[in-house]
């Protein structure tokens, strides 16, 4: 079987790239980014 | 335990075993034994995370934010960036694939051998995690709750393999959804009770005061110190490569969010994980600190090892014991005396006093834990058991004296719940990598879809039956979770680099990545056991992920670019 592991991957990751999946990504990063600055904020403030 | 206890703990178990048995009783079909097809986003959702949730994370998780903090949350800051690139890369190429098991995956782009590689690492791997799965939490209900070791184990055992056997990957979704709810719930009502018990001595800001003024609010750690296991960045980095072979490249989970009707609904069951994962095991660490300020106001026990422990050697050195008890209990009366100080000063607004308050509440803590490493240390003296980890006990302890009735059966069915959860899945990808990766592909190859069935329900039975006997013959290991996470960072680097090196650089053919995933495991391996670098585990990862992918590349410089293309062409 033939397979062109790159293309497929590319192609199969640009086909799949909606704006709304993009828009859930950047939600979750924002998420994570938010959570570590409160817990940055709660070890600076209780220590 | 009381009898409504057990009344609430059995029904629950055996609800969901009786509930997972009956969904799935017309299964007949390989594709949803082995895949589960056809599972909604938040099943999918529920079931990844039931599957890393085992009963360690709620039993021993509580016991180190109690012991050391909350450091061990940083430990998660990688894995939302991880499930974001399984989403967008993985998912729709295993979904392309039409795979059974991730590691054929590793034939269609490299070879067959290096399939084979992939696929026995996992069994290793997966196989040692499935018996510590199962006797971490025996081990600790067993000493606290007086049951008999052997028949705890054999009992949980038995009752993931009769719905595992039965429903295959299917009935594990669905059991999961259930169990999640119970976890859930059961941890909910957990947290509730210690906010409500604290609360009578002083506001949660002040009692998060006293956690911070202790030390136990250290969440955030952002120095550079590669010897220290939890900081921010080896827990983005090491967190990012550990989740992205977990999710990735691990059977057990990959299983799971396959089960979907669409990569829509794996993608959103993988972000589900990737919002909700982080707080979660917040709330379980900020748990255990809240339990940890519970035990400054309430008087604690000198140990939380198990009672049958402690009289053993309090009998065998009865004075020595008695006076390093009493010393304990002294500080602890200081501790009251010191803590009440603090909350007067934060009340008036008086900076200074609470400076000074401050420190002597810091002074009784550090008398507090001297007392306590003294008794320990006596204990371990005594028992000639150097690695007496009570930390585990903790949480139990507190469910078992601070819980109403009732809701202490429906806390242990919590934690038998999570133990059953993440045992399914291992038995289920497991018996799946045996039949698809081996059966199917060396002994029997051209039977139709019941004889693959009926394989994969016996070879169900048999990881189950031996996930049991290993936690029957397992002894103590210092703390069960890092034990689990340990074995994971140890296997999951050579994998990841083996996929890594799949997805993303096509000049590697089969011979070179296959020699360089044998080489760097051994390596690793050998390293760790040998001691001789002192690093956190979770650079393991890191390290024998980006070593595969280097040493394949040097290797296939030698082997030329043809045998490249030829591999990939096979």
């Amino acid at each position: 079987m033939e397979t062109d592991s790159k293309h497929e991957v590319k192609h199969s990751a640009e086909a799949e790239q909606s704006a709304g999946w993009t828009r859930l990504y950047i939600t979750v990063v924002v998420a994570l980014v938010v959570q570590i600055a409160f817990y940055v904020w709660l070890t600076k403030t209780f220590a | 335990m009381s009898t409504f206890d057990i009344l609430v703990l059995g029904s629950t178990l055996c609800a969901i075993v009786f509930f997972g048995v009956w969904k799935t009783r017309n299964d007949h079909n390989l594709s949803d034994f082995l895949k589960g097809s056809s599972n909604h986003w938040g099943t999918i959702g529920l079931s990844v995370m039931a599957t890393q949730a085992s009963a360690i994370t709620f039993l021993s998780t509580p016991g180190l934010a109690y012991d050391s903090g909350m450091a061990f949350v940083q430990n998660y800051f990688g894995m939302p960036l991880a499930l974001i690139l399984i989403a967008v890369v993985f998912v729709p190429m295993y979904y392309k694939l039409e795979l059974c098991s991730v590691y054929e995956f590793l034939e269609h782009r490299f070879d067959s051998k290096t399939r084979t590689l992939g696929s026995i690492i996992f069994l290793i791997q997966r196989g040692f995690s499935a018996g510590i799965t199962i006797y971490a939490p025996s081990i600790i209900l067993t000493s606290v709750l007086g049951w008999d070791m052997n028949t705890t184990v054999i009992g949980v055992g038995l009752a993931v393999i009769i719905y595992t056997v039965t429903g295959g990957s299917h009935a594990v979704s669905l059991t999961h959804k259930y169990q999640m709810t119970v976890i859930l719930s059961g941890m909910a009502v957990a947290f509730g009770i210690v906010v409500y018990k604290i609360s009578g001595h002083a506001s949660f800001t002040e009692n998060l005061s006293i956690a911070g003024a202790l030390g136990h609010l250290n969440v955030v750690d952002l120095s550079f110190d590669l010897d220290k296991r939890y900081t921010l960045w080896s827990g983005l980095l090491g967190g990012f490569f550990l989740s992205l072979a977990y999710f990735g490249t691990d059977q057990s989970q990959a299983q799971r969010y396959m089960s979907g009707n669409s990569t829509r609904d794996s993608r959103l069951g993988l972000m589900f994980n990737a919002l909700l994962k982080v707080p979660m095991q917040f709330m379980i660490l900020l748990l255990g600190v809240l339990v940890f300020v519970f035990y400054q106001w309430e008087k604690p026990p000198a140990t939380f090892l198990p009672d049958a422990t402690v009289e053993k050697i309090a009998d065998l050195e009865a004075d020595a014991y008695k006076e390093l008890e009493e010393a304990f209990m002294v500080t602890f009366e200081t501790q009251q005396v010191a803590l009440a100080g603090y909350v007067d000063a934060m009340r008036t607004g008086d900076k200074v006093q609470e400076e000074i308050s401050k420190v002597a509440v810091q002074e009784a803590g550090q008398s507090i834990r001297d007392a306590r490493s003294n008794l320990k240390d006596h204990i371990a003296d005594v028992s000639g058991e150097v690695s007496m980890k009570e930390t585990d006990y903790v949480f139990i302890h507190f469910v078992l004296n601070e819980l109403p009735v009732g809701l202490i059966g429906l806390l242990v069915a919590v934690i038998l719940s999570a133990a059953m959860s993440s045992t399914a899945s291992e038995l289920s990808a497991l018996a799946t990598i045996s039949t698809v990766d081996f059966y199917q592909r060396f002994i029997q190859k051209e039977r139709g879809e019941k004889h693959y069935v009926l394989a994969s329900r016996i070879f169900t039975a048999i990881w189950g039956g031996l996930a049991i006997l290993f936690a029957l013959f397992a002894s103590m290991v210092e703390s069960l979770i890092e034990a689990v996470n340990i074995v994971g960072s140890l296997f999951y680097g050579t994998v990841l680099g083996l996929f890594l090196a799949a997805f993303f650089i096509k000049r590697i053919g089969g011979h070179a990545a296959f020699f360089a995933g044998l080489v760097v495991q051994v390596s690793v391996v050998g390293l760790y056991l040998s001691n001789l670098v002192q690093i956190g585990y979770l650079w393991y990862n890191l390290i024998a992920c980006v070593s595969v992918i280097l040493l394949s590349l040097i290797l296939q410089l030698f082997l030329g670019k043809n045998a490249a293309l030829n591999n990939s062409e096979s």
